[in-house]
């Protein structure tokens, strides 16, 4: 090329054009298309053609990319470079510009040797599978999590951490092996009770997160060594373990074992090295110099023991302890033994940690979810307003002002503390509060750890029941007019936990104030045509049951039939079978609930053109035999949560109906989740084949409190996600403009509507409707 | 002629039946004070072969009827048909058991329209009487006949509940798995396999059933359990068994296939 200027004056302008409208530093793009020069016009637009995808992510990255492409180009074809793009993305985004730039640096390494399935493997490659393999080992769930900084893998007893990614091995295949074997190594630490120490006494009763075997530790002659000898011998235990409870794995991971052993750093000068080189055979071999010294022997003595007797767990603290004594006086100070990968390491404050924190957890469930109890019990009026005594059933009111909280368990084992005896009530001021289910569960639980419920969790579970009525008495700040109808209690997801907050929401059913208005008859008048296209449309969709006549079998005889039948034979002509009826039951069994989003953000032209929807829609659906219901939702926090029936589901559609649509209103909050279980609950008493629930909304669910982002749709996704449990098959649309961001996910594929223009909303419903049902 | 069809409903050897708890002794209690029995637990835990083995131990036929959702009272009670130009009435199997003083096993009972299953409430009380409406007949019950229905009340979901005056009527059996020794026994027994891997069998089994909440509608039951253990007694490679009997009758969801692939080989 004679004139290069003019070249890159033309490469300039290309990428100018293709990063438009940022305008980057003219030097900087001049030296990075500059490496470009030796690439020719076909590999120069494959670079090019990727530029736009790395652009908006970094412009530094681009740069970069650029400067190496040239020689990139030289490893990969022009047609890989798209996937090469990909990585180095995934590389940019999960770590950084320098990770970004090792890896274009090394095109080899990086991504060739990948391409031909020789590579490391990453923990998110392999979780999908090994998730539910975890847990289904460890019979809980126990989140397998990248291991932060450079330390050893381990287990807390709630989660697993694990290195970010594996390359031991050159073979894909056998570092996923190496990741399934890790994770059941540490799953035998929990079940062979390493982490459990019962007979140092109730030592489960301490606060601290202190771990009891540290304190056994630091009474050594060194700690450290004996740390890791205990670690060592556990292990034993737990190779045994697997070794009978997962032969297969064993036997898959025979070959990976040599290539782990040779990877331990450190091993040649230990005086007991010959102990982690025999681990993976169970089968130990002395360095000859070494057979016959006191330390070797007494090692070997206790292999055998600990072989004989896997199952016996005080072996392994009793035998690194005596080694330890042995081992310093021959060589005073030596360092602890190392580790093989799979063995990770015993992190005991990690492990206290996590038994404290879900001590916590689980007192700070029971006491919220016995409060949300407590206030749904009829008759319970809270230990802090306890003036009312009218309201107490039993005749003690003398010990009011302090709370007396007893645990009873179950009548006639009173004295033994046995897993099998199982608590059902408590004992509240004299009166019984039977827990549910759940409670019960959570309460044996508390107890399992602790021995007993600390009366404090009752206590402060009856106060906060106190201030959740007197929140939640009528009259105070209840609107005017609008009737109080009592209330229920819903549980809410918290995907941070995976579980349910018991009993968190407090939802209840309010009248609307029926208003007269010339809205309804506006609103005819304006959709006339419509309607009636509608009617006629939904009454083709009508069909009933009906005898089907004629039928080689059925249910009753077709006398008609019959006799004609009879005659044909009579008169010597051939004689029918068809001579039964049959009921077709081929009806709409449909019932259908709207709920309708009543949120403040409904105000203005959405919240009308919404009415003016569940007008035309009504005058629609009453030529269908289908049963509807319309209820509206809105509230503040958790504890107000309100649902507005404007019509019941038996309830014809009438006048009163007609003026609850027109009384529809912006409220408050879009906590959709607990009205979203409500409807499943009166789904229970619906009995129809198809049960069907409309959620016609404007936005993400959002409440005045922490309820918002992922935690609110996620729970929201949760509620659909028991209705659909339940057999009731929800559909949501949305308004929402941004509504594909998140409705995909929260409502599920399919299963949801996004439409564009609220105009046409009165149009679609019914559309929607239609489609749904035919 | 009916009565050739009942003795073919009579179980002449004794089926394998592993009791678990006192269901023999309060079934046969049941059965001598004319009480309904109603058995739920999961699919395949054994319901079916505890009333084979009930109405072997009380020597009664058992008419099993498999309820669905078009099931007709017609084709529980009876109903007339045609024969050379006359219509003549034919018992219904639920007919024929109370007429014979039977077992009549109504099995998966939701799954009958509730307007069906509403026919034999006059039997699952102190009545024991079945109406024929169709013939005018009212059917007063033998004291050896006993009713007794099953469902499974894990995955049907609230759409097939039970009517609560339906279940109000019966002295109720929960069944549920076996503990791992006894269907280690149950499986070796059934499948004629060994020990080690009928043990194995069985942990998969408890493996899969603490995955119920990620994404498994149930863990696998004894049934499957013997279904392989029999692939495997006849030669079939252990991992090869236990995928085509067990993970691919488990679930279609390919992540949770690997998974379950993931366990199986940690196993055998």
């Amino acid at each position: 090329m004679n004139n290069t200027e003019n070249t890159l004056q033309s490469l300039s302008t290309r990428f100018y054009n293709l990063v438009t409208p940022s305008l980057p530093n003219e030097w900087d793009v001049d030296e990075a298309l500059n490496a470009l020069d030796s690439l020719d016009s076909e590999q120069i637009d494959a670079v090019f053609a990727q530029v736009p995808a790395i652009w908006p992510v970094s412009q530094s990255l681009c740069f970069s990319y650029l400067e190496a492409a040239a020689n990139v180009l030289s490893c990969l074809g022009a047609d890989e470079l798209p996937n090469w793009v990909q990585a180095l993305l995934d590389q940019y985004e999960s770590n950084d510009l320098r990770s970004a730039q090792r890896f274009m640096a090394n095109v080899e390494e990086h991504f060739l040797c990948r391409l031909r399935g020789e590579k490391g493997i990453r923990l998110n490659e392999v979780t999908s599978r090994l998730q539910p393999y975890a847990n289904a080992l460890v019979g809980y769930e126990i989140p397998l999590l990248p291991l932060a900084g450079d330390g050893k893998l381990y287990t807390d007893t709630s989660a697993m951490y694990l290195p970010e990614e594996l390359t031991i091995f050159p073979k894909e295949k056998d570092n996923a092996l190496l990741y399934k074997l890790i994770i059941s190594f540490q799953w035998g630490f929990i079940r062979i009770g390493t982490f459990t120490v019962t007979e140092l006494g109730h030592t489960a009763h301490t606060s601290t997160d202190e771990h009891p075997m540290l304190a056994v530790f630091s009474n050594s002659l060194n700690p450290a060594l004996q740390r890791s000898l205990y670690h060592f011998f556990e292990s034993v235990r737990v190779l045994t373990l697997l070794n009978t409870e997962l032969p297969g794995l064993m036997r898959e991971a025979q070959p990976l074992f040599p290539t782990l052993i040779s990877e331990v750093q450190g091993l040649d000068k230990h005086p007991l090295a010959w102990l982690p080189q025999g681990l993976t055979h169970l089968h130990w071999q002395p360095d000859a110099d070494r057979a016959n010294s006191a330390v070797t022997r007494a090692a070997l003595l206790w292999l055998q023991r600990i072989l004989a007797q896997p199952g016996e767990r005080n072996l392994s603290s009793a035998a690194a302890e005596e080694l330890v004594q042995l081992v310093e006086r021959r060589h005073p100070g030596c360092p602890p033994l190392a580790a093989l990968i799979f063995q990770g390491e015993l992190r005991w404050h990690e492990v206290a940690r996590a038994q404290h924190q879900r001590r916590e957890q689980r007192a700070e469930l029971f006491i919220s979810s016995l409060a949300a109890h407590l206030v749904q019990l009829p008759g319970f009026r809270g230990t802090a307003e306890n003036k009312d005594k009218d309201q107490h059933s039993t005749q003690t009111g003398s010990d009011q002002g302090q709370d007396t909280a007893l645990i009873r368990k179950e009548p006639g084992q009173a004295q033994s503390r046995q897993d099998s005896e199982t608590i059902t009530f408590i004992q509240l001021d004299n009166q019984k509060v039977v827990l549910p289910e759940g409670l019960r569960q959570l309460a044996n639980e508390i107890r399992q750890d602790l021995g007993e419920i600390p009366a404090q969790y009752i206590t402060s579970a009856a106060g906060q029941a106190g201030d959740g009525v007197a929140a939640l008495l009528p009259g105070g700040q209840a609107d005017e007019g609008e009737g109080f109808q009592g209330q229920l209690c819903y549980d809410e997801w918290d995907f941070r936990r995976k579980g349910f907050r018991r009993n968190w929401c407090v939802l209840r059913e309010k009248d609307l104030p029926l208003v007269q208005t010339n809205f309804i008859a506006n609103t005819l008048e304006k959709y006339r045509g419509q309607i009636r296209k509608l009617r006629h449309q939904f009454e083709l969709m009508q069909t009933s049951e009906r005898f089907v006549r004629r039928q080689r079998e059925g249910n009753d005889i077709d006398v008609d039939a019959l006799v004609e039948s009879l005659a044909d034979t009579l008169a010597g002509r051939n004689a029918t079978e068809r001579v039964f009826v049959r009921l077709a039951r081929d009806e709409r069994d449909i019932a259908v609930y709207f709920l309708v989003d009543m949120s403040n953000s409904t105000e203005g032209w959405v919240g009308k053109v919404i009415k003016e929807t569940l007008v035309v829609l009504c005058e629609a659906l009453e030529v269908l035999n289908d049963r509807y219901g319309i209820y509206g939702f809105s509230g503040m926090r958790r504890l107000r949560c309100e649902l507005f029936p404007i019509k019941r589901m038996q309830e014809p559609y009438n006048d009163a109906v007609q003026q609850r649509i027109g009384a529809i209103g912006p409220k408050e909050y879009t906590r959709m989740a607990p009205a979203i279980r409500h409807m499943t609950h009166l789904f229970k008493e619906v009995e129809a084949k198809i049960r069907l629930l409309l959620l016609i909304t404007d936005g993400k669910p959002e409440d005045y409190d922490d309820y918002k982002g992922e935690y609110a749709i996620e729970d929201t996704r949760h509620a659909l996600l028991e209705a659909r449990a339940a057999g009731v098959h929800p559909f949501c649309i949305t308004v929402d403009r941004q509504g594909q961001e998140y409705m995909a996910h929260m409502c599920g594929e399919k299963q949801y509507i996004c439409i564009d223009s609220i105009k046409r909303l009165p149009e679609r419903l019914p559309q929607i409707y239609r489609s749904l049902t035919t | 002629m009916q009565s050739i069809r009942l003795d073919e409903h009579r179980i002449k050897e004794e089926p394998f039946y592993l009791p678990t708890g006192e269901e023999v002794l309060i079934a046969e209690t049941a059965h001598r004070r004319g009480l309904p029995l109603l058995l739920k637990g999961p699919t395949g835990c054994g319901k079916t072969r505890f009333m084979q083995y009930l109405a072997w131990k009380l020597k009664l036929p058992l008419v099993t009827v498999s309820c669905h959702d078009d099931l007709s009272t017609s084709d529980l009670v009876g109903r007339y048909l045609i024969r050379s130009g006359e219509a003549v009435w034919n018992d219904g199997p639920l007919t024929l058991a109370v007429r014979a003083g039977a077992i009549c096993y109504l099995d998966e009972i939701v799954e009958a329209r509730k307007d069906t299953t509403v026919v034999i409430h006059p039997l699952a009380d102190d009545r024991r009487e079945l109406p024929i409406e169709k013939r005018g007949e009212l059917l007063i019950a033998p004291e050896s006949f006993m009713l007794t229905v099953s469902y499974n009340p894990g995955y049907q979901s609230v759409l097939k509940d039970l009517k609560t005056s339906t279940r109000q009527r019966f002295v109720a059996l929960a069944f549920n798995y076996p503990s791992p020794e006894q269907e280690t026994t149950i499986v070796e027994k059934e499948s004629g396999m060994q020990g080690a891997l009928a043990q194995s069998l069985v942990k998969l089994a408890n493996m899969t059933r603490a995955l119920k909440d990620s994404g498994l509608a149930e863990g696998a039951s004894t049934r499957l359990l013997i279904q392989a253990g029999k692939l495997m007694a006849e030669g079939i490679a252990p991992r090869t068994a236990c995928r085509v009997a067990v993970c691919e009758a488990l679930t279609d969801d390919p992540e949770l296939l690997e998974a379950l692939a993931e366990m199986v080989s940690s196993l055998f």
